[in-house]
């Protein structure tokens, strides 16, 4: 795995989170242990927690009303922290885009419009279904939404989506593509998916995961280093929002990906790797066999290691963006200079690391 | 290794690069193997073959009759595939090997280790996870334990394939961006040779074609009766197609030292969000206009440099018009002079493919100085009044071809690639 290092001038920040879980919102109930337990569903009112009416919650499809609601919350927690975006009345901004990530994406949509359109008549078959079947339907919906037309895409690598998304979010904020960027991961399994997969059903199909199948949404702001200095300069005075809090200056330092379905990259491999900080914590992000696990404890020492599945189910790729916001909560306890490593690994293969730190 | 991004000396986004000169050093990518699979036949030249010679690989065709659709123009893969795969692995894994080939990898077998692979796709092998979803997902159905889940929704399946193919333990990523997932896919990857995440990237895009989006451009009314027929005044839909393609993008310099044959050099990318409707694409063109903005900032080129246009040119009202106006905002008076192309009336639409299998037209544009034609074009619409190429492939010194695509939700996605 070869890293990708922004440098101290570059590095984007996360300013504002919006995550909602099984244990609830934003990163808190993540914090502490034993305060969340793995569920499958995100019980929420979605339309009373963006204040709005829900009319435009009856367009989505759950994939829809989880990136919709976690996008809301970010953004009132990055109005909190000074600048509102633009509002719908302006032209679309091109220095703010969408980068998103979901393992299963519009997975019930798709099932929908798959059984609509085998009638022979097509008569059940709807275009509002089958115009949730892209699975990038919620980049379109936070861009017509909310006028972002800077740069964006929709990874479907599986559970390392989401940190896939975070990355292309940071290079192209580091490279001056984009000054903002909304980035993160989605995931809505369902109740029938999810059901499938407890109780060992996918363990005997030769693979090992055997958890909690957990629908969620983490999204983040992340701006650029000059935005969002501009930005934290006016949160100083903001009042906070009732349900989320302007972000403090958690950086992306550095990431790097592989393909590893032999799982020869070890966490200390990564612990090890130059990546400008020394980490402090580290957060698995996605659903970890005990044997590896304990591994990764051994390796990681006397850092703290917290095993996100294990606080709200697996979220697939909405797993390492709740990472990462749970990343924030965790690096003010850390000692000055210290960061966290989030990491997170698919059932496939795919290895995915982001070396957060101040 | 690792790769340290420096503060560019780029345009802030939606300004227009002023500049020819590249704004900064970095790692420059080529593209240095191709392989396609198309309703013209398995391998690129056949694929070329048809489109120069400006002969359709559509037919008309009934077998989605069961979603209601009757008869359709549709551009559907004839060839034998690799056997015991899902279709659209199958295709992909056709395409790649022919890529890998030509880029003078099959003699070792597999590409270097690290090599990565971005794929662009809109469903992948999501139609197999719904059959499999369809017998095992009953409302309190039992799993069936004898048939494993086969793949994160199964979007991501195809890429899997590859990499389990052919070993790579680089980068390995789906993108999914609706009709533009296989431009997006180069971007993406020749980003990642860029950051120096590795020297050696595959990128591409496929779809196979399925009842499920048959039925779906059907209820959109988005179908051509019979012709696809771009940019013309009856032009009344898009026809669909399958397919795959795959190229073999690799860091300037490792493919000089390795001897390999070089077909074009990706300039720059660029991706934009409509902000405008899920289906319909930005009247204005504005999402276009981004995209190509950012592309040409990305490769520190100006617009006067593009000599060559392969459109997104669906053959809808919406789409020729838009990108009309997009490329007349782009391209000012230079636009009516510049030869624009639209392989889809010969391939169809290939979906997450089509992009992919434009860059590879692109290449073949720059290597061999001939614009293949867009078809089915004889009458001339008010609105979309520039030149399409009609008919007849043209002879044209090309040294900057540009390609474009925009798909559902608004995404758009450009590339710029410059001759070897």
């Amino acid at each position: 795995m070869r890293w990708v290092r922004f440098g101290s001038d570059t590095a984007p920040r996360f300013t504002a989170f919006g995550v909602l879980t099984p244990a609830g919102v934003g990163a808190g109930p993540l914090a502490g242990a034993g305060s969340a337990v793995p569920a499958a569903e995100v019980t929420i009112d979605l339309p009373a927690l963006c204040d709005e009416p829900p009319l435009r919650f009856r367009r989505f499809d759950r994939y829809g009303e989880l990136g919709y609601a976690a996008a809301r919350v970010a953004l009132r927690a990055r109005r909190a922290g000074g600048r509102p975006l633009p509002g719908a009345a302006e032209p679309a901004d091109p220095g703010i885009g969408v980068f998103l990530g979901s393992s299963l994406a519009c997975w019930a949509s798709n099932v929908r419009h798959h059984r609509e359109s085998r009638d022979p008549a097509a008569t059940q078959a709807s275009p509002a279904t089958f115009v949730r079947t892209v699975a990038n339907a919620v980049n379109g919906d936070l861009s017509i939404a909310l006028r972002l037309g800077g740069p964006g895409a929709l990874f479907a690598s599986g559970w390392t989506a989401g940190a896939e998304a975070i990355m292309a979010a940071g290079s192209a904020l580091a490279e001056g593509r984009a000054r903002a960027v909304l980035a993160g991961g989605v995931e809505a399994p369902g109740p029938d998916l999810s059901a499938m997969h407890v109780g060992g059903d996918a363990q005997s199909a030769g693979r090992w995961f055997s958890g909690m199948l957990a629908e969620g949404a983490a999204l983040a702001m992340m701006e650029s280093a000059a935005e969002a200095a501009g930005d934290l300069d006016e949160a100083r005075d903001a009042e906070p929002a009732r349900d989320a809090r302007a972000a403090g200056p958690l950086r992306l330092h550095a990431y790097g990906r592989a393909h590893d379905p032999e799982q020869r990259i070890s966490l200390a491999t990564l612990l090890d790797a130059p990546a400008t900080i020394p980490f402090g914590a580290v957060v698995i992000a996605n659903t970890m066999p005990s044997e590896l696990l304990e591994r990764a404890r051994v390796a990681a020492g006397p850092r703290p290691v917290v095993h996100l599945p294990d606080r709200t189910g697996e979220l697939g790729a909405a797993g390492a963006p709740a990472a990462v916001a749970l990343a924030e909560a965790l690096a003010g306890a850390l000692a000055g200079g210290e960061g966290v490593l989030v990491v997170t690994r698919d059932l496939a293969g795919g290895v995915a690391a982001l070396a957060l730190g101040p | 290794m690792r790769h340290e991004h420096s503060t560019p000396a780029r345009s802030i986004p939606g300004e227009r690069a002023t500049s020819p000169e590249a704004p900064r050093a970095r790692r420059r990518v080529v593209i240095t193997g191709m392989g396609a699979v198309t309703a013209a036949g398995r391998g690129v030249e056949p694929f070329w073959r048809a489109c120069v010679e400006g002969r359709t690989a559509l037919r008309p065709d009934a077998r989605f009759g069961a979603c209601g659709m009757g008869v359709l123009p549709l551009g559907l893969v004839a060839e034998p595939l690799p056997a015991g795969e899902e279709r659209a692995s199958a295709l992909a894994l056709a395409a790649c090997d022919e890529a890998l080939r030509g880029a003078g990898f099959a003699a070792g077998g597999a590409p270097p280790r690290g090599a990565g692979l971005v794929l662009g796709t809109c469903l992948g092998g999501a139609i197999a996870a719904l059959g499999w979803f369809d017998e095992t997902g009953r409302p309190g159905g039992a799993p069936r334990r004898d048939s494993p889940f086969p793949g994160p929704g199964g979007l991501a399946a195809p890429a899997l394939r590859l990499a389990a193919r052919h070993g790579l333990t680089g980068p390995v990523s789906t993108i999914s961006t609706a009709c533009s997932s296989g431009t997006g896919a180069l971007a993406g990857a020749a980003d990642a040779i860029r950051r120096g995440e590795s020297d050696v990237m595959l990128a591409g895009g496929v779809d196979a074609l399925s009842g499920f989006v048959v039925s779906g451009f059907g209820i959109l009314r988005a179908l051509a009766s019979t012709e696809v027929r771009p940019f013309d005044r009856r032009r009344d839909g898009l026809a669909l197609g399958e397919g795959a393609a795959i190229v073999v993008l690799e860091e300037a310099g490792s493919a000089r030292r390795r001897g390999a044959p070089i077909l074009a050099e990706l300039l720059g990318a660029g991706t934009a969000l409509d902000a405008h409707h899920m289906t319909g694409p930005s009247p204005d063109g504005d999402g276009v206009v981004r995209a190509v903005t950012a592309a040409l900032s990305d490769a520190g080129a100006v617009a006067a440099s593009v000599d060559f246009i392969s459109a997104h040119g669906t053959g809808t009202s919406f789409n020729d018009r838009m990108e009309t106006v997009a490329f007349k905002r782009l391209f000012a008076g230079r636009a009516a002079r510049i030869p624009i192309d639209s392989v889809k009336p010969i391939i169809g639409h290939t979906l997450g493919a089509a992009g992919a299998l434009e860059a590879i037209v692109c290449a073949r544009v720059l290597g061999e100085g001939i614009v293949p034609p867009t078809i089915n074009y004889r009458e001339p619409d008010p609105e979309c009044d520039l030149d399409y190429v009609p008919n007849e492939a043209r002879r044209v010194a090309v040294r900057c071809a540009l390609s474009t695509s925009s798909g559902f939700a608004g995404h758009n996605a450009a590339l710029l690639f410059g001759a070897p």
